[in-house]
């Protein structure tokens, strides 16, 4: 922040106008109007901005409208805009700087509104003998706050703000002192947006169904298991509002992750579970993740549709256009679907089912000898056998070189599923050297993910086209297009292929196989 | 960062208007504005308020003992920042010609700046030596107020030609004219003349107004208190085409 600035509270029983007679009597300052004003404060569900301490807001002052972006602590915005328009995506905003910088802090999240503060504010300009402003006090009063999203509100006590010039930070020093100093005015270093969440009792970097539970390592393996089976449950709970309002695509993708979380924990670790749940939940879970599949794989095109774009020659790439609107008009249907499955008695049944029997008391006796063990010890041997599974698919590929797709579909499954129980049970482990063997992995992984995609993709492609030619009104500029498109796929599928052994030996090294065995075996 | 320059090698076209004008309005737009008065007479430096003084002149700047941030004045306006002018920039071409590569320095000196600023704005003395050079090569666009007059296009074309034939990389060419008083004949037929953009001339014209001539007792940018006036129109037209070209 700048030097000189400055933020004080006025107690209610200060008169702003007699602390303001005191200050004349030491400066000369031009008065400005009263002016209402109103900011109106953003930040993604998972508070993107908040954790890299900054804050984006939108400020309306009489007609003119700015969005700001600006450090937490009130400094001064380091990007700006002059615009009516609130952004739901950083793509929205214009091309130029704030978009640029913006894009990759929010990625594929959307801006919700956090709290609207409405107050008047009063902006007097500290001047010099040339009648050059070199500092500026503002006054903020009668500020009310309010939830962007219900009818909550609270109202916040009088403030000045000592703002000071480039160049002139002395005298804004000078005002800082002489309020805090002469009139006894408390510092107050609290930012307005935190102001705003207190008074209206949220809590700012609040729950976003992000974080693991810290398992402690000589816990009971069921009682462990359950408690990430609980925050995998919290997590699709707290999604399910964004999922079905659609406000961004992280919702459902988070919510499905934590679905196939599940289903790998149910999956993985049979023994640890009363027999009879995983019988009524094994099959309810692979329901969930598949009524939310097509929703998701819609998502995906339409986030990637410009990439695609870019696979083909600049003069085709309008011809996709038609595609992308019938991509949109398939996804609307899906979300409707997939809303419609989340309204059923079945949805309602597994989760509340789910909750109970997770709520509940551990079974007694464990389940099986091993539900009894600790948990590092299952959860060691558990990795360490999906490891060497790993391993041993991704050899026969490699020493086979027309294996089939499908053999690498297999691997690309048991990666995932060695990745859930890597990041499941990372809370166990040493994080540097846990995190080395994700990175390892998840560079196999985009490999197969790409792999997969492609090949998936191909085919949706030609179902896509078979569909969008039933419908008709589609020109054979597109169809062209789409043939270009899935050619070009193709071809990164082969690439793909051929950089897998590569990517594969770099994974399987001496060194992370060394430190597999040290960690896990 | 987008460097704009704006230069003449006649004196009195009113780049000090356009320079302070431009950068008050593009500060409006929220972009982090820089402008810097090398015109060691200072007028821009007057219109902000500013004193016209920069701790070890010219000297310090070029010898690099001088990070240039200390130096900038914050002005009345939000996002918009100035470098003052200072006396000694009158013996600025000498200065440069003393360090290694004259024309390459000026841009050396900016890149500090890159991250701080959007636009930097420079309000160039007339003449055509090294500190006009090392503005050329630091700028992306070279905005030139011309008066439509014969003499005025005359020189035009000089700067024209010496850009073409003697600048490595010489920026974005943009004239448009300056000062110009549509009672006069020959104005308006020249501004006739080039208005279906004739040598890449601009299509907006500056009035010869005495809105304009006012800013020197409002000590302060045209469009900050005048909003309506054919002048800031003109100026605010004329930087709609300006961003358009960055």
């Amino acid at each position: 922040m700048m030097r000189g600035t400055a933020q004080f509270a006025v107690p209610p029983e200060t008169n702003v106008d007699d602390v303001l007679a005191v200050v004349r009597r030491h400066f000369t300052f031009r008065a400005a109007r009263s002016t209402p004003c109103l900011r109106r404060y953003f930040d993604s569900f998972d508070w993107l901005l908040y954790n890299t301490q900054t804050t984006i807001y939108q400020e309306t002052l009489g007609k003119q409208k700015h969005l700001h972006w600006q450090p937490l602590d009130d400094g001064p915005p380091t990007h700006s805009l002059a615009t009516a328009e609130t952004p739901r995506f950083a793509t929205d905003l214009p091309p130029g700087r704030f978009c640029d910088d913006l894009t990759p802090v929010l990625g594929y999240r959307a801006l919700l509104p956090l709290a609207d503060v409405q107050y008047r504010r009063r902006v007097f300009r500290v001047l010099n003998k040339d009648k050059k402003t070199i500092a500026r006090l503002i006054v903020e009063e009668n500020a009310v706050v309010t939830n962007s999203t219900s009818d909550h509100k609270a109202s916040l006590g009088a403030m000045l703000r000592v703002m000071p010039i480039k160049g002139y930070e002395n005298k804004a020093l000078d005002l800082g002192r002489l309020l805090r100093k002469e009139v006894g005015l408390p510092d107050h270093d609290t930012p307005l947006l935190l102001d705003a969440l207190d008074a209206l009792g949220h809590t700012p970097g609040g729950a976003t169904g992000k974080k693991d539970p810290v398992l402690d390592p000589a816990l009971r393996a069921d009682e462990a298991v359950r408690l990430l089976l609980r925050s995998l449950l919290e997590t699709i709970e707290i999604n399910e509002p964004g999922v079905r309002a659609d406000i961004d695509t992280e919702f459902l993708h988070d919510f499905r992750v934590a679905v196939r979380r599940t289903r790998s924990v149910l999956g993985q670790l049979k023994s640890i579970l009363p027999p009879d749940v995983l019988a009524h939940y094994q099959p309810e879970f692979k329901w969930l993740g598949g009524v939310t599949g097509p929703t998701r794989d819609l998502d995906v095109y339409l986030l990637k549709f410009e990439t695609y774009q870019s696979w083909v020659p600049p003069r085709v790439r309008e011809d996709l256009e038609p595609l992308r609107d019938f991509l949109k008009v398939q996804q609307r249907r899906e979300q409707a679907r997939l809303v419609e499955a989340l309204d059923t008695p079945r949805y309602r049944a597994l989760l509340e089912g789910w909750r109970a029997f997770l709520d509940g008391p551990a079974p007694e006796p464990p389940p099986s000898p091993e539900a009894a063990r600790p948990v590092l010890e299952v959860a060691s041997a558990r990795i360490w056998r999906t490891y060497k599974k790993t391993l041993k698919e991704g050899r026969a590929i490699i020493n086979n070189p027309d294996a089939p797709a499908e053999a690498l579909h297999q691997l690309r499954i048991r990666c995932k599923k060695l990745r859930y129980l890597l990041e499941l049970f990372r809370s166990l482990y040493p994080p540097k050297a846990l995190k080395r063997l994700i990175k390892a992995l998840k560079k196999l992984q985009d490999n197969l993910g790409d792999f997969n995609d492609f090949e998936v993709q191909q085919d949706t492609l030609q179902q896509f086209a078979a569909q969008m030619k039933h419908e008709g009104q589609t020109e054979v500029d597109t169809f062209l297009a789409m043939g270009r498109l899935e050619a070009y796929m193709a071809q990164r599928q082969d690439e793909t292929r051929e950089a897998f052994a590569e990517r594969f030996l770099r994974f399987a090294d001496p060194k992370n196989q060394e430190q597999f065995r040290a960690l896990f075996k | 960062m987008n460097t704009i320059a704006v230069y003449n090698l006649k004196g009195g076209v009113g780049k000090t208007s356009a320079a302070i004008n431009l950068a008050y309005l593009s500060a409006r737009d929220g972009h982090r504005t820089l402008l810097w008065d090398l015109d060691p007479q200072g007028a821009a430096t007057f219109y902000c308020r500013i004193k016209p003084k920069v701790k070890g002149g010219a000297q310090k700047i070029v010898q690099h003992k001088r990070n240039l941030d200390p130096a900038i004045r914050g002005t009345d306006f939000d996002n918009l920042d100035l470098l003052p002018a200072d006396f000694s920039y009158r013996t600025f071409d000498s200065t440069l010609d003393a360090t290694k590569k004259p024309v390459r320095h000026l841009a050396s000196l900016l890149k500090p700046l890159k991250k701080e600023y959007d636009h930097l704005i420079f309000d160039c003395p007339d003449g055509l030596a090294t500190l006009s050079e090392s503005v050329f090569f630091a700028a992306d666009l070279l905005l030139i107020p011309v008066i439509p007059t014969t003499l005025s296009l005359l020189t035009f074309d000089q700067v024209k030609k010496h850009l073409k034939k003697k600048t490595k990389r010489p920026p974005l060419t943009l004239p448009f004219f300056s000062m110009v008083d549509r009672r006069k004949r020959l104005h308006k037929e020249i501004c006739a003349e080039y208005a279906n953009g004739k040598d890449g001339f601009l299509k907006t014209t500056v009035p010869f107004a005495s809105a304009v001539e006012r800013m020197g007792v409002e000590r302060a940018p045209l469009p900050s208190y005048d909003r309506r006036s054919t002048a800031t129109r003109a100026y605010q037209a004329l930087w709609e085409e300006v961003k358009e070209k960055m």
